[in-house]
């Protein structure tokens, strides 16, 4: 029962990213299991960086996550738990215009959540291109909000301001 | 007259001057008629008869080139090869690794009910990586961002290869970020 519950917990938490995504590009995430590390649970587009509709930009998703229960029996509830991130905007070329990163384990220095300018941003100042600007947690929300609000990607439906603050209130 | 004599004599001068497709047909049996057969030896002696044997029997390579026709059976399939063997070559020109991962596709399957899911107005379902899919993934990051294939790239991060922190080579630490995909297969 509790496996069943936890594996419709995760299709709900998959839709509800998916129908995030949904809002600025036709691509499709994909999952995958890493039961080596913890059960973590990694998200992802496959192939390529997502192009979004409306402007010649594309997307990188990356985000792991693990599944906690908390409860027992019918009074269960299942909440996702973020380990990190990489969501990164694209131009046309693939050269990188800024990435919202959060790796806390790993080889990096960096632990914190931290945003970086990439390239294409055209930042004059070196120290300012190469630093890890620090950031509180980035959602997919927020990722969502940024590209159709400052960056000009078409939402796909009108309605796109509900999804967004459904998706919020869902965290 | 002399019009009207030309014009009578026109047609038959043609068939004169121009071979028809039953002669030319016939072209390679004329060849053959050359080469010495058995029954053209004279029958009298025994001698003649070994003689004439031994002359076919060195004649017959040039008695097997004679018939036009087959060679040019055999030889039409050949040309065809010949004309299409540089396209083949060329492809391969073209760098194949990174075509590869370029041209990635979507599996069919997916592809056909996530449309559906959208005609539909669902939200199409998240379905796990294959081990195809996540490597071709893998492999098009690493060429793109780290210049080197996925395999390398999984090399070169387990022997520690790259700078301290990957997180200052931002190409790095996007394939990085993408590991998992290839961990664990």
């Amino acid at each position: 029962m509790a496996e069943r519950a936890s594996r419709a917990s995760i299709r709900l938490h998959l839709q509800q990213a998916q129908r995030l995504v949904g809002l600025i590009t036709d691509r499709v995430l994909r999952i995958a299991d890493q039961p080596s590390n913890n059960q973590q649970l990694y998200l992802t587009f496959p192939g390529l960086p997502a192009d979004l509709s409306g402007v010649r930009l594309r997307l990188i998703v990356d985000e792991f996550f693990r599944v906690y229960e908390f409860g027992s029996g019918t009074t269960s509830r299942h909440t996702f738990i973020t380990f990190g991130y990489q969501y990164k905007l694209l131009d046309a070329g693939n050269k990188e215009i800024l990435a919202y990163h959060w790796h806390p384990s790993g080889p990096s220095k960096a632990k914190q959540p931290h945003l970086h300018l990439g390239s294409a941003a055209q930042v004059r100042q070196r120290d300012l291109a190469a630093a890890h600007l620090p950031t509180g947690l980035i959602a997919l929300t927020d990722m969502v909000e940024l590209a159709i609000e400052a960056f000009g990607a078409e939402p796909r439906t009108s309605d796109w301001r509900t999804v967004v603050a459904e998706a919020r209130a869902a965290r | 007259m002399k019009t009207k004599a030309r014009a009578k004599a026109g047609p038959s001068a043609r068939k004169k001057t121009t071979p028809s497709r039953a002669k030319v047909k016939a072209g390679p049996k004329r060849v053959a008629k050359k080469t010495p057969s058995r029954k053209a030896a004279p029958k009298s002696t025994i001698t003649a008869r070994r003689k004439a044997t031994k002359t076919a029997v060195a004649k017959k390579p040039a008695a097997k080139k004679a018939p036009a026709r087959v060679k040019a059976k055999a030889s039409k399939p050949a040309r065809k090869t010949a004309a299409k063997a540089p396209v083949k070559t060329k492809r391969p020109a073209a760098k194949k690794p990174v075509a590869r991962a370029t041209n990635w596709r979507r599996p069919k399957v997916a592809a056909k009910t996530q449309a559906k899911a959208r005609a539909n107005g669902r939200v199409p379902e998240v379905r796990e990586f294959t081990k195809r899919e996540a490597w071709a993934t893998f492999d098009w990051y690493a060429r793109t961002f780290a210049g080197m294939s996925g395999k390398e790239f999984v090399e070169w991060w387990n022997r520690g290869e790259f700078a301290k922190d990957p997180d200052d080579m931002p190409g790095v630490m996007t394939v990085a970020m993408k590991l998992p995909l290839v961990e664990g297969w």
